[in-house]
């Protein structure tokens, strides 16, 4: 039985089905379980409701009201992440190449996280040859020169902080340039003010605006909703055209910010974070129980072909369908699940078992064989990383989909749970005889305990629809180790209307792409990322409410740019604290 | 900007160039300690070995091998009170014998009073192991308490001025959570890279009589970005809410942390650290280079407090390094055989594979502690006639005993130091209150915690605390029979 780590967040109908088996929590024991750690207190619930927020229904069945205020939490302050923090120096500067030593994105700063950015900030400025923008608007070898200092706050720090320089922010860095006109020539005295605005706290946070404010629920200004566009779709801070939208005042209004957005979206920088969303969600840069992609190891002598570039190709490949469907076909929610056509090399082509495919490193798109591959769920790079060194793990894949498609909630697995690799071949029988099991059979043997049997008999038959792909997501009807036939049958439970049986994973994939419950959980994570909340501080029916159109057309640009304009989007709470 | 602030400070960074002469010569290699002729300094050091051990420890008996578990203990020490004799994992520290404590028996009260099922689990194990503080829990746990490293550093700190109060290295790798905590809420990761943790330890450090002016002007520079900074912060702060107060108030006092460092330039030893070591490399090599680091941080006088954090990796380059199928390639499919290597259990024909690996696994770990050791113990270095490790206290531990069972019971302690001669060294100590009357009883129960372990170490690091962490305890106070 596989063992994970799942938070205890708010039942949903897998939980309860888990537990209906499993019973209370208990330890062997039998000592009952000790009340909930919560208890012991939190200095500050930090994703609490508002005192705005309506309790919604966690029923998944029950209807929404429509007409009630979308529930907002208040949000803590948010730091950027490395990535972010060196796309904006990147951009800030005009320096490309430029790679901060930051890898520290502890929810609270630590002392080595500040620093990297005092490094990061010293590296930055050790580069200037390399910048492309005029940062400074004089020369900085000619004589000392205030109003210059004066040019240079105004400008690098209205964009460093993403918004105007206030006079008592503008007041403070003159007097950071003054202290060093004693000790320091011109030259040293204004990269000291880039270094500081560089490590500033209205750089490093992401500004809602005055947080001190009573509680209650404000809208943005326009430079704060620039800039939560900026870092959803793009990573990093706002370009000078959303700068001047903001400015503007057009970004006060819906309208104006569904014009940036979908300008943004035409930008390759929305093309690289649609596909990192993608690619956290499928886990491929590594979970609980699991590496990255790029850290995956498998058996030499099994699988011989699998390996670094191999890897380098499943990457491209995944990406590549991830930017045609949500940007250059503007596709659906289902696409993403169903679509099959990839972009396959000669490495590629080979393990699709593509005949004509490309030779060596060219690379092509071709259509996949519509009985053997879907969409994401069927593709090399996400079947590799849910897969042992040997052979492919259905009970890792089961999870996957029911956390990560269905938003499910499977709980802590009990004390007795296992991790050892379930694969397969030759045990001995219970009358001492050789019994030669598949993988599927040996995770039923595995996992038909009391103990393992109710969250069990939903994963097992999700993730047996799996089962014809390999450890490298290969396409097989009998097994690599025990050379014995496959069935992937299995059942899908949970997703609501399309609950049943299927047959294998392309009938899985059909099923979830219909499934009521997988898109609005995938429209729950695309909000979480959107506003930079936990996922369950989102529910169904603020998704529902929040991008209505992408409930009617499936549409993930649909999906984006509804919540972009959503109330919620271009709001802030304030909790009572 | 409060101009007067720091002039102090931008007074004597002016004048550092010649105000280091004439302090102690120190070598990282050979010399004189830090605090020759000084009141003894104290240090403390963990080795955190994410993952578990060898350990046959249920919740309240132990494993006799007959079942699906297997029935070892290769953490324990082969004796009682007397002479000192190290089970298989603690080979390579048999030079430091007679400066060790194994301590059995010490339960995470902590982690089993707030886990759902009484065992520790991952993430309530992880982040109460070092702290034994309550838990908020969630996703990802967090303690509301500091760790026992961060206590006992700020407090160091003030008697035994140093320029980093702590450093965190780490041998990164897959493992659940961290349980280094600066405050509640406040987890804290290591530094994975050899070459940036020795440039933050050792910038501007140099075997020479003076300071490079170089590194004398760029923490001139630095001072007023800093100045810059603190003042930045200091005006967010007002329009932060209050819930967010926490987050500016730890960045301030990180930035401040930084101004102590440049601050402390002026008491900077003159000392010879090792050559910079190199990038890149597999655990293999960044493992040793770490605690060598470590070593020659003690012995420049930089930091009173180091920990060297060690992830759940396999470790294929041992003598029977990946002889199981370990599958992910993370310890902790490893670790999770311990239930079925077992007369009964399902793997039980590969019991002797597992139980090979795991020992070259955990060894391997364990001459981390050896290269550490070796480094304060050096005869060659003294603080009044003691070594280094005389005068400190490594603690060596894990989240679990049985990695299997996520068994926060008989969590593996193993001591090294006497932090000045307060603990009485080279004995094995058994907390189980069933073993009275015989040894080698499988039944188990323990009125120990490692609240109460950490008290004893609080003490030997000079306080007087009643007590650590939170109420889970059995009992308040510190361990008994230590001193």
């Amino acid at each position: 039985m596989a063992l994970r780590v799942a938070a205890p967040l708010p039942s949903l109908l897998l939980l309860t089905a888990c537990q209906g088996v499993i019973g209370p929590p208990a330890s062997p024991d039998g000592v009952p379980p000790p009340p909930s750690p919560a208890a012991s207190g939190s200095p500050r619930p930090s994703a609490s409701p508002s005192p705005s927020a309506s309790p919604r229904p966690t029923d998944p069945d029950a209807a929404c009201d429509p007409s009630a205020p979308l529930a907002l939490a208040d949000l803590p302050l948010r730091r950027l992440t490395s990535a972010q923090y060196t796309a904006t120096v990147r951009d800030l500067l005009g320096d490309p190449e430029f790679a901060a030593p930051l890898d520290d994105d502890a929810q609270v700063i630590t002392e080595r996280g500040v620093r990297q950015l005092r490094d990061a900030a010293e590296q930055a400025i050790a580069r200037q040859a390399d910048w492309t923008r005029d940062v400074f608007p004089c020369d900085p070898a000619g004589a000392r020169d205030e109003a210059c200092a004066r040019a240079l706050i105004t400008e690098l720090g209205g964009r460093a902080f993403r918004r105007p320089v206030t006079a008592d922010e503008h007041a403070g860095l003159m007097d950071v340039y003054r202290a060093t006109a004693a000790d320091l020539t011109f030259a040293e005295s204004l990269e000291v003010l880039v270094e500081v605005i560089l490590q500033s706290p209205q750089l490093v946070y992401v500004d809602d605006g005055d947080g001190s404010r009573a509680p209650g629920t404000y809208a943005l200004d326009g430079w704060s909703v620039a800039s939560r566009l900026s870092y959803f779709l793009w990573g990093t801070m706002p370009d000078d055209l959303l700068f001047q939208a903001a400015a503007a005042g057009r970004l006060d209004r819906p309208a104006g910010v569904r014009a940036e957005a979908e300008r943004m979206l035409a930008d390759p920088r929305a093309a690289a974070t649609i596909e990192r969303f993608v690619w956290r969600w499928l886990q491929l840069d590594g979970g609980r129980l699991h590496h990255a992609l790029e850290e995956a190891i498998k058996d030499d002598d099994l699988f011989p072909e699998y390996g670094a570039a191999l890897q380098a190709a499943m990457r491209t490949e995944l990406e590549a369908l991830v930017r045609r469907v949500i940007l250059d076909e503007r596709g659906t929610f289902a696409d993403l699940l169903e679509s099959r056509w990839a972009y396959v090399n000669e490495d590629l082509a080979e393990l699709y078992g593509v005949e004509d495919g490309p030779e060596g490193d060219d690379w092509a798109w071709v259509q996949l064989d519509d009985a053997q591959r879907a969409g994401l769920l069927t593709r090399a790079a996400f079947l590799t990383v849910f897969a042992s060194a040997k052979v492919q793990s259905p009970i890792r894949r089961g999870v996957f989909v029911i956390e990560e498609l269905l938003c499910g909630e499977l709980g802590d697995p009990p004390p007795n749970a296992n991790d050892v690799p379930v694969v397969g071949g030759t045990v001995e029988g219970p009358d001492g005889e050789e019994v030669t099991r598949t993988v599927r059979q040996d995770v039923e043997a595995r996992t038909s305990g009391d103990g393992c049997a109710g969250c069990h008999s939903v994963i097992n038959p999700t993730g047996f629809a799996f089962e014809r792909f390999d450890a490298i997501g290969r396409h097989r009807t009998s097994e690599l180790g025990t050379r014995l036939p496959i069935d992937s049958s299995g059942a899908l439970r949970g997703a609501g209307p399309v609950d049943g049986p299927v047959t294998d994973a392309l009938d899985l994939s059909r099923k979830l792409a219909r499934s009521p419950v997988a898109q609005a959980c995938f429209a729950r994570r695309w909000a979480s990322a959107a506003l930079g909340q936990p996922l369950h501080a989102i529910d169904r029916c603020f998704v529902e409410q929040a991008a209505p159109r992408f409930f009617g057309s499936g549409s993930v640009r649909d999906l984006i740019l509804d919540l972009v304009t959503s109330e919620a989007f271009r709001s802030v709470v304030i909790g009572a604290q | 900007m409060n101009s007067l602030k720091h002039s102090g400070r931008r007074a004597f960074l002016k004048t550092l160039g010649g105000a280091a002469i004439g302090l102690p010569l120190l070598e990282f290699t050979h010399g004189t300690a830090h605090a020759q002729g000084m009141a003894v300094n104290k240090r403390f050091l963990t080795v955190f070995s994410h993952g578990g051990t060898i350990s046959n420890q249920a919740r309240n008996r132990k494993y006799d091998g007959r079942g699906s578990n297997h029935g070892n203990d290769w953490w324990r020490a082969g004796s009682r009170e007397e002479r000192l004799v190290l089970g298989p994992i603690h080979e390579p520290l048999q030079a430091f014998r007679d400066k060790l404590l194994v301590l059995e028996s010490i339960d995470n009260k902590a982690a089993v009073a707030q886990h759902q099922y009484r065992t520790g689990g991952h993430g309530t194990a992880n982040v109460t192991v070092l702290t034994c503080a309550d838990v908020r829990d969630g996703e990802d746990p967090e303690a509301l308490g500091p760790s026992i490293d961060h206590v006992i550093a700020e407090r160091l700190a003030r008697t035994q001025p140093v320029r980093l109060n702590r450093i965190h290295l780490k041998v990164r790798g897959h493992q659940y959570g961290s349980p280094y905590f600066r405050a509640s809420r406040e987890g804290v990761s290591g530094e994975q890279d050899p070459r940036a943790a020795f440039r933050a330890i050792f910038e501007g450090i140099s075997p020479t009589t003076g300071p490079d002016p170089a590194f004398v002007k760029l923490q001139q520079r630095r001072a007023s970005i800093l100045d810059g900074a603190l003042a930045s912060f200091a005006r967010f702060k007002t329009r932060v809410s209050r819930g967010d107060l926490h987050v500016v108030d730890a960045h301030l006092e990180h930035l401040r942390a930084l101004e102590r460092a440049i601050e402390s330039a002026e008491m900077a030893p003159v000392c010879a650290p090792p050559g910079e070591p190199g990038t890149g490399g597999n655990a293999q090599v960044i493992g040793p280079l770490h605690a060598q680091i470590i070593v020659a941080a003690i012995r420049c006088g930089l930091t009173n407090v180091a920990n060297l954090e060690i992830s759940d990796i396999l470790t294929p380059w041992t003598p029977a390094g990946l002889r199981v199928d370990s599958a992910y390639d993370i310890g902790h499919s490893l670790g999770h055989y311990a239930r079925e290597v077992g007369e009964d259990g399902e793997s039980a024909d590969e019991h002797d594979d597992w139980m090979l690996e795991m020992r070259d696994n955990r060894r391997w770990r364990t001459d981390l502690v050896r290269i550490i050791l070796e480094g304060l113990d050096d005869p060659t270095f003294l603080e009044n006639g003691r070594t280094i490790l005389d005068n400190s206290v490594l603690l060596y531990t894990s989240e679990f005993s049985d990695p299997a069972g996520h068994m926060s019971v008989n969590t593996p302690v193993l001591l090294a130091g006497s932090g000045g001669g307060v603990f009485r060294t080279g004995r094995m100590i058994d907390y189980n209150l069933r073993a009275a009357g015989n040894p080698d009883t499988l039944e188990y129960a323990s009125d120990e915690s490692l609240h109460n372990l950490y008290t004893s170490i609080l003490h030997a690091m000079g306080g007087t605390d009643a007590h650590f962490g939170s109420d889970h305890a059995s009992h308040q106070g510190p361990l008994p029979g230590l001193v």
